[in-house]
C-alpha cells in the first residue's frame, strides 16, 4: 500500500471554529448542584467544563501544580474549581486563586490553566480553542427560529469511532441511502440521486434536494420524507430543514459533530417538529435505528479523509465539502485575512 | 518479495468473504464465479470503507456503502449512482495469489509458494511480533504471516489437535510475558 | 398473546425476537427506551423484572426474564419439532447458554462502554471477550472439520447458536476486531443466511444471494 495523502495536512484551522462539547443536561446531571465539572476532549485537548457564577467555562483539564485532572475535582460554593490532588482553586479566568498548603504565599504567574471561549446555545455548551481572530459564529440552528415548531428535542450525544469529517459526509451522502438504509430512509429502487447545485453562503454549505414522492408508499411513517433544505455551517454542522410530503409541515434534523480526535467524534442532535403529542422517544428511536445502520459501515473507514479516494460527479456534495475544508486549512496557515476570505466569500451556483 | 499464507483454501467459500492481514495490509479474500480466489487490499477506492463489509455476489463484489461493483479482476464495472454510465478506470488494489498445499498465498509482487505437505489446520493468532514468534515455532510445519504491527497468524500443518495444543501453549507464553 | 419487552438495539432482545419469529409465534412487542431513557429502571418495568434488565416476556400471566431462560422456555413450550432445544444434547445446550451470558458480560459490556458511555473497565472487557472468541472459534473450526455447521453436532441450528450470535456479530461496536476469527465469521454468515433472519442495527447489512454452496 503506498502512503496515502491526507486531505488536510494541518488540522489547526479547526481551532478557530466553535465546537459543541456537552449538553447543558449532561453538565447538570454530573453533580447535585448542577455546576459540573465534567471532562471532555476536543481536538485531542482534554477540557474541564463547569458553570461558575452562572457562566459556562472551559479550561485545559490540567492543574498547573502536578497536572492532575481538574474535571475529577469539584466546583466549590465560592465558584471556583478545586483540584482533586492538593486543592488548588481556580477561578473563571483559569488563574489559580488559592493554594491551600501555603495560603499566604504569592501565587506564581505560571499557576494557571488556559481558559477558552465558552458559550451556551441551543441547550449545548460550545467551545472555541483559538479566539485570536474571533471571526467564526456558533453554527446555525433553525429549531427555535421557526415559530411553527412546537417541540425541540435535544438528544443525548453519541460517540462514533470515526472522524467528524466522515460523520458529516455520511449525513449528507445521498448515494448511500439505497445501500445502507433500504427500507428506513430510502427505497432501494432509487439508487440514482440527483446532482444538485451547491452554494457557499455566509460560511454555510447550502443545497436543496427533493427525493421521489413515490417512496411515501414504501417507507415507514417515521421516515422524514419531504423536500430537504440544507444550511450547513462549516465545518461539522448540518441543519436539515424538511417540508414533509405527508402533511406539508416542517421537520428539522440538526446535527453537529464534535472532533474529539482523528478517529473519534461526539455527535449532537436536535430534532424539532410541529406535533403536540408526539412522544420524544418516537423520532429519537427512529434516528437511533438509522444511526445504528450507518455506524458499523462508517467505522470501517479510516478517520482522516485521503486525497487518494476516487470521487465521482455523484459525490458532488462530498467533493465540494472536501474542497472547502482544504481551502480553509491552507488559508488558516496564511493568516487571518486569508482565512476570513476563504470562509466568508460566497460562491453561488443556484439561481 | 516474500509470499505469505493468508488463508486456508477450504475456508474461502463461494458467496462469502474472508478477512485477513498481510503485515499492515488488511485483506479481503473472495472466490468468484470462475472459481479463482482473489486477494485484494481491504479498502474501497471510493470512500475507504472495508470491502469485506460488502457482499460477494459471485460474479462481482459489491461495496457496502454505495454499491459499487468490482469484477474478479478488481475493476469497477458499475457505479449505481452514475445511472449506469461507465466511469473512468477505477480498480481495487489486487495482490498476486496462488493456491498450494491447501493454503492461499499472496504477495505484493509475484508469488512463490513453498510446498509444505501435510494437512492445513486451525490457524492461531498470536499477539506478538513475527520475529518473536519465529523463535518458538517450527518453521518446517508452520507458516508465519505478520498480522498488523505486532501480531502473527500461524498457519500450521500436521495433526490439528496436537498442533493446536502446542500453539496455544506458545501463545500463552508469548502473550503473557 | 406473548408480551415481549423489547429494545431494538439490544443483542439480548435480538435472541428472543429471532426465536419468536422462527417459531412463528404471535407476540406483542412493547418497546422499552433503554438508552437514553433508562426505562428498564422505571417502576413499571421493575414490576416485570426486578433486576431491571432486558429482555423479559409475559406469557399466560407469567413473567420470564433473562434471554437464555426465555429461549429455553419458548423452545420447550412451543417448538413441536424439538429442534431448537434438542433433548439429547441438553448438557451442551446449557453450556453454550452460560457461555452466551459471559459474552454479555464482556463483549456487550465493551459495546455499552463505547456506544452508551457506561463506566467500566473496557480493556478488561475486551480481553475477556477475545478469550471467549478464541474458544468458540476453535470449537467451530473442529466442528466444521467434522462436517458440522453449528455449535452442536446437528444438521440445524439450536438455541445455543441463537444465544451466542448477537454479541459476537456486534463485537466491532465494542472495539473488538473479528478479523482473526475465521471460523466464527463463517458461522455468523451461515446464521445470517437462515430463513426469516432479520439483522438488527449494528450488524452489517448482509443480503447475500440465497444459493449457498
Ligand atoms: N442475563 C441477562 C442479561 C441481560 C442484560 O444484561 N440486559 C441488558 C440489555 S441488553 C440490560 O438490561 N442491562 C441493564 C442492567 O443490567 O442494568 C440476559 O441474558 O437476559
Ligand atoms: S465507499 Fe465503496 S462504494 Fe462508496
Amino acid at each position: 500500500m503506498n502512503a496515502l495523502t491526507p486531505l488536510t495536512a494541518d488540522q489547526s484551522y479547526l481551532r478557530h471554529f466553535w465546537h459543541p462539547v456537552a449538553t447543558v443536561n449532561e453538565l447538570e446531571a454530573a453533580d447535585p448542584a448542577g455546576n459540573g465539572p465534567i471532562g471532555r476532549t476536543l481536538l485531542d485537548e482534554p477540557l474541564v467544563i463547569a458553570k461558575l457564577n452562572g457562566k459556562y467555562v472551559a479550561m485545559r483539564d490540567r492543574c498547573a501544580h502536578r497536572y492532575a485532572k481538574l474535571s475529577v475535582g469539584k466546583v466549590l460554593e465560592n465558584n471556583r474549581i478545586q483540584c482533586p490532588y492538593h486543592g488548588w482553586e481556580y477561578g473563571a479566568t483559569g488563574r489559580c486563586e488559592l493554594m491551600p498548603a501555603c495560603p499566604s504565599d504569592a501565587i506564581p504567574k505560571k499557576a494557571f490553566t488556559p481558559a477558552y471561549a465558552c458559550e451556551e446555545r441551543y441547550g449545548i455548551i460550545w467551545v472555541r480553542l483559538d479566539s485570536s481572530w474571533d471571526c467564526t459564529n456558533i453554527p446555525y440552528c433553525e429549531a427555535w427560529e421557526n415559530p411553527e415548531f412546537k417541540r425541540q428535542i435535544i438528544a443525548e450525544p453519541y460517540n462514533w469511532n470515526s472522524s467528524a469529517e466522515r460523520r458529516w459526509e455520511n449525513f449528507t451522502d445521498f448515494s448511500h441511502f439505497a445501500y445502507v438504509h433500504p427500507g428506513t430512509l430510502y427505497d432501494p429502487a432509487y439508487s440514482e440521486p440527483a446532482i444538485v447545485p451547491v452554494d457557499r453562503v455566509g460560511g454555510e454549505l447550502r443545497f436543496f434536494m427533493e427525493p421521489g414522492r413515490d417512496m411515501l408508499d414504501t417507507l415507514p411513517d417515521d421516515s422524514p420524507l419531504g423536500s430537504w433544505n440544507y444550511r450547513n455551517s462549516m465545518p461539522f454542522s448540518v441543519n436539515l430543514s424538511i417540508r414533509l410530503y405527508k402533511n406539508d409541515k416542517p421537520f428539522l434534523l440538526w446535527t453537529t459533530s464534535s472532533p474529539v480526535s482523528e478517529n473519534s467524534c461526539r455527535n449532537f442532535m436536535i430534532i424539532a417538529h410541529t406535533e403536540d403529542d408526539l412522544p420524544d422517544s418516537q423520532p429519537l428511536n427512529f434516528q437511533k435505528l438509522v444511526l445504528a445502520e450507518d455506524q458499523p459501515v462508517i467505522e470501517t473507514q479510516p478517520g482522516p479523509i485521503y486525497l487518494d479516494e476516487v470521487s465521482l460527479p455523484t459525490d458532488k456534495i462530498s467533493n465540494q465539502y472536501r474542497k472547502w475544508l482544504r481551502e480553509l486549512s491552507t488559508a488558516a496557515a496564511k493568516g487571518e485575512e486569508a482565512f476570513k476570505a476563504a470562509l466568508f466569500t460566497d460562491v453561488t451556483e443556484s439561481k | 518479495m516474500t509470499s505469505y499464507v493468508v488463508a486456508l483454501e477450504k475456508d474461502v467459500r463461494d458467496y462469502s468473504i474472508v478477512r485477513s492481514m498481510m503485515g499492515d495490509k488488511p485483506l479481503v479474500i473472495w472466490r468468484g464465479a470462475s472459481g479463482a480466489i482473489n486477494v485484494w487490499l481491504d479498502r474501497c477506492p471510493h470512500r475507504s470503507v472495508r470491502l469485506s463489509a460488502g457482499r460477494n455476489m459471485g460474479g462481482y463484489l459489491e461495496g457496502v456503502y454505495h454499491g459499487w461493483q468490482f469484477d474478479e479482476s478488481g475493476k469497477v464495472t458499475l457505479v449505481p449512482a452514475l445511472q449506469g454510465r461507465p466511469s473512468h478506470d477505477i480498480s481495487a488494489t489486487v495482490y498476486s495469489t496462488a493456491v498450494a498445499d491447501g493454503f492461499v498465498w499472496a504477495s505484493v509482487e509475484e508469488c512463490l509458494p513453498t510446498g509444505s505437505g501435510g494437512e492445513p489446520c486451525y490457524p492461531v493468532h498470536i499477539a506478538a511480533p513475527v520475529d518473536q514468534v519465529r523463535l518458538h515455532v517450527d518453521s518446517s510445519v508452520d507458516h508465519l504471516t505478520p498480522w498488523g504491527v505486532d501480531g502473527t497468524m500461524v498457519y500450521p500443518t500436521g495433526d490439528p489437535a496436537q498442533r493446536r495444543a502446542e500453539l496455544s501453549a506458545i501463545r500463552r507464553r508469548l502473550e503473557e510475558s | 398473546m406473548i408480551q415481549f419487552h423489547d429494545y431494538p438495539l439490544s443483542g439480548n432482545c435480538f435472541k428472543v425476537r429471532f426465536l419468536l419469529e422462527q417459531l412463528g409465534l404471535e407476540y406483542q412487542s412493547i418497546l422499552v427506551d433503554f438508552y437514553p431513557g433508562y426505562e428498564h429502571k422505571s417502576p413499571r418495568f421493575l414490576n416485570i423484572n426486578p433486576l431491571g434488565q432486558l429482555p423479559a416476556i409475559m406469557d399466560k400471566g407469567q413473567a420470564v426474564r433473562d434471554a437464555q431462560a426465555i429461549l429455553v422456555y419458548l423452545a420447550a413450550a412451543y417448538d413441536k419439532s424439538g429442534k431448537w432445544f434438542p433433548r439429547d444434547h441438553q448438557g451442551e445446550v446449557y453450556q453454550w447458554l452460560a457461555f452466551a451470558d459471559q459474552l454479555t458480560g464482556s463483549i456487550s459490556a465493551a459495546r455499552l462502554h463505547d456506544a452508551m458511555f457506561y463506566r467500566l473497565d473496557v480493556s478488561k472487557a475486551r480481553t475477556e471477550g477475545i478469550k471467549l472468541l478464541r474458544i468458540i472459534d476453535e470449537h467451530l473450526w473442529f466442528a466444521e472439520k467434522d462436517g458440522h455447521d453449528w455449535l452442536l453436532p446437528l444438521p440445524h441450528p439450536t438455541i445455543a447458536d441463537v444465544a451466542c450470535l448477537p454479541y459476537i456479530a456486534l463485537a466491532e461496536e465494542g472495539g473488538i476486531d473479528l478479523a482473526p476469527f475465521f471460523s466464527v465469521s463463517r458461522w455468523m454468515e451461515r446464521f445470517m443466511r437462515l430463513e426469516k433472519f432479520k439483522p438488527m442495527p449494528g450488524m452489517m447489512p448482509l443480503q447475500m444471494p440465497k444459493e449457498t454452496p
